[in-house]
């Protein structure tokens, strides 16, 4: 089963389809893990929504690495909603608890909370950036994005 | 200036130039242009309000009439009487033609209409015209579709005092992405940068912020996940969605829809009560057309009525000495557009279906659009959902425009401080995309109702030893045979190098973004090499232009299957 381990696919950046790699209990920060229940689940997920949807950012800057946000959010609850599925996935977690494996799943969830805190630094960043500058600094700044 | 840019990836910079500005620097209205009915909604700082014409209407029609060279439509234009369409000069249900060729039914079903719609049946755009002084001029639904954009954007200007230059407008579910382009060109002509919305979940919308409304008003919190079923259907089209909403967030979990609706009712009624309707108005001579016009407002008026009693007197005269005297009753009229109903039965089912949901998850059934008043249609969604009552809260012929403006207004980034917009529209593709591969199979890559924005892929192979080339055909839809799903483009990946058939990986990956762009990117590689052989082709779609409906068939013609692909069986 083990045989084929992850085998990126060069130049394309689909990993969070493919890759087995992600906590998602963490991605979606459900706190209780997989004691989680269902509602906590969609809860969180709504929360996590709320924060990363890319309609919701109006930064065209981090559009696009809210989306990718986004896309792992959908993978890990389009997983965890489901009774089946859920059922699969801590099971393999389970089984994945070991050697080389266990390390490569480290590295996957830190890499996802690393690039949503980044993210998330960026996001208050800009919103102080729109904050802190004068009615007339945004006005200009708007204006000139428009020409 | 010198705040840093964080763009890095390479795929930002082709399509940069659609990401440069934000997408509403100001707050976007709400536009419904249905196939009978336009309205337009804005947000007025506390809550979405419906902009009124000077004829003090709020729910306008969707025509256009063509005098002399002026074209003028019904959101401004001044019509005495129902009977001035009577003329040809009229054009109107442009929404069911639009992005649709002459070989389409719902084109065919179309040419009853008291203007000029013509076929050919290659596979082009319908020649659509209105009788100008005794001579055809041409029109096309984007241009008409245009008209009510610049008429609504120019009463929304004049009562606003400010520009408009944001629009969200709601479309049908089954509106394919070609469809859309087509709407999309419309909304450039008329000056408008668009959002496009499935009609059904601008409902779930507005739904959505009346559910999280209720619970903040009940000091409930966030309360509790609540699943919605949403009927919608107009003139021109049914849709169905059902959506699980909490929080303020409306996620959708499946959509269906069809190009059904009130027109079709419209015309087998009147096919029952003129069985020969067809032969007599065959010359669309300025008499046929004006007793066309004339059953068509009389049949109009009669299925109204019956929503409200069980049955109607229909006296028109048609001229020519013919007169049409006839009791219509409610059971007549169901038993004629039985079909009709048993699709929108269908839809209910499949869409419920879809989602996984069970009838007692239902927490409300709403019925909504032009069709919501008809009691069949009530008692058939009470019947299938086991409920005795349907969800109140909302204008039936209100909803989706509403929703549209909710929609403009959080898109718009503006913050309400009692949290009327802490709102969010999850989406989901209403079809599949996929392509062409496995001998003339369709092949998904995009799963229908995949919560957007999505990227997925899937890798395939060749069918021939040392094949170089692949031809890469997209299609959207539902069918398992490719021919019979929407095509939106085509293009060819080169240079796979020299292997046995079945070995090189051809990987297609499909990417939606969160302005709804479809971008398919490709490339091929050995299996175990590092690096792939070609450097990944990156395509925006569609990419195919009207009138080549043929194109699938010319390539499969010059090619057959020299350049076909089939699916890898993962060996695990």
């Amino acid at each position: 089963m083990v045989s084929n381990p992850t085998r990126p696919m060069v130049g394309l950046s689909c990993k969070a389809a493919t890759t087995k790699g992600p906590d998602y209990y963490k991605l979606l920060s459900v706190s209780s893990g997989c004691n989680a229940s269902g509602e906590e689940i969609k809860r969180a997920y709504r929360a996590m929504a709320l924060q990363y949807h890319p309609d919701l950012v109006c930064d065209p800057l981090l559009k696009e690495q809210s989306t990718k946000m986004f896309v792992q959010l959908n993978a890990a609850y389009k997983t965890l909603s489901d009774p089946v599925l859920r059922r699969q996935y801590d099971d393999s977690m389970m089984g994945l608890n070991n050697g080389y494996s266990y390390e490569r799943r480290g590295f996957e969830v830190d890499r996802t909370v690393w690039q949503r805190q980044i993210l998330e630094l960026k996001r208050r960043s800009a919103c102080q950036r729109d904050r802190s500058v004068s009615w007339g600094g945004r006005m200009r700044a708007r204006n000139y994005s428009e020409c | 200036m010198a705040e840093p840019i964080y763009t890095v990836a390479s795929d930002s910079e082709t399509t940069g130039e659609d990401r440069s500005a934000p997408i509403f620097p100001e707050i976007a209205v709400g536009i419904d242009i249905g196939t009978s009915q336009c309205s337009i909604a804005f947000w007025n700082g506390s809550q979405v309000e419906l902009l009124k014409n000077t004829r003090n209407q709020k729910i306008m029609r969707s025509y256009v009439t063509f005098k002399d060279d002026t074209p003028s439509g019904g959101v401004i234009n001044e019509l005495s009487h129902e009977y001035d369409m009577l003329s040809g000069a009229a054009i109107f249900n442009m929404k069911r033609l639009i992005g649709r060729v002459d070989t389409d039914p719902v084109v065919h079903a179309s040419k009853s209409l008291p203007f000029l719609v013509q076929t050919l049946d290659i596979g082009v755009r319908p020649f659509v015209a209105a009788l100008v002084n005794n001579v055809w001029r041409s029109t096309t639904p984007e241009e008409v579709l245009a008209i009510f954009l610049v008429e609504l954007k120019m009463m929304a200007e004049h009562q606003l005092k400010r520009p408009i230059r944001n629009v969200v407008l709601t479309i049908p579910v089954s509106f394919s992405r070609f469809q859309l382009t087509r709407v999309e060109r419309a909304c450039a002509m008329a000056g408008l940068q668009v959002r496009l919305m499935p009609e059904p979940t601008a409902v779930a919308l507005l739904y959505a912020q009346q559910q999280q409304q209720q619970a903040v008003h009940e000091n409930m919190g966030s309360g509790s996940e609540k699943i919605a079923l949403i009927f919608n259907m107009g003139a021109g089209y049914c849709d169905v969605a059902v959506s699980a909403t909490g929080g303020g967030v409306s996620q959708i979990k499946a959509l269906a829809g069809s190009p059904i609706g009130g027109e079709d009712l419209l015309q087998n009624t009147m096919k029952y009560l003129l069985p020969n309707v067809e032969s007599i108005f065959s010359h669309r001579g300025i008499d046929e057309i004006r007793r066309m016009g004339l059953l068509r407002v009389a049949t109009q008026d009669a299925i109204h009525k019956l929503s409200f009693q069980s049955s109607v007197q229909i006296d028109v005269n048609l001229g020519n000495g013919s007169k049409l005297c006839k009791v219509l009753s409610r059971e007549e009229f169901e038993m004629v557009n039985s079909e009709v109903f048993e699709k929108c039965k269908n839809l209910v089912n499949q869409c419920l279906h879809d989602a996984r949901v069970g009838i007692d998850d239902l927490s409300d059934v709403v019925v909504v659009g032009g069709c919501s008043n008809i009691p069949k249609i009530r008692s058939l969604l009470m019947q299938k959902s086991k409920k005795k009552a349907l969800y109140e809260g909302m204008n039936p012929l209100e909803a989706a425009v509403s929703g549209a403006a909710l929609e403009g207004a959080v898109a718009s980034g503006i913050a309400d401080p009692f949290g009327s917009l802490d709102l969010l529209s999850i989406q989901a593709t209403p079809l599949a995309i996929g392509i062409r591969a496995d001998g003339n199979s369709f092949i998904p890559i995009i799963p229908k109702n995949t919560t957007m924005p999505a990227r997925k892929e899937l890798v395939f192979t060749t069918v021939k030893d040392n094949q170089s080339e692949a031809l890469i055909v997209v299609y959207e839809g539902e069918e398992t045979r490719a021919e019979e799903n929407h095509l939106l483009g085509y293009f060819k990946i080169i240079g796979i190098p020299p292997a046995p058939k079945g070995l090189p990986e051809i990987t297609i990956c499909m990417d939606i973004d969160s302005s709804n762009m479809l971008r398919v990117l490709a490339g091929a590689r050995l299996p175990g090499a590092h690096h792939p052989a070609t450097p990944f082709m990156e395509v925006k779609m569609p990419t195919v232009d009207d009138g080549h409906g043929w194109c699938a068939e010319a390539l499969h013609g010059k090619y057959g299957a020299a350049m076909d692909l089939v699916s890898l069986q993962k060996k695990s």
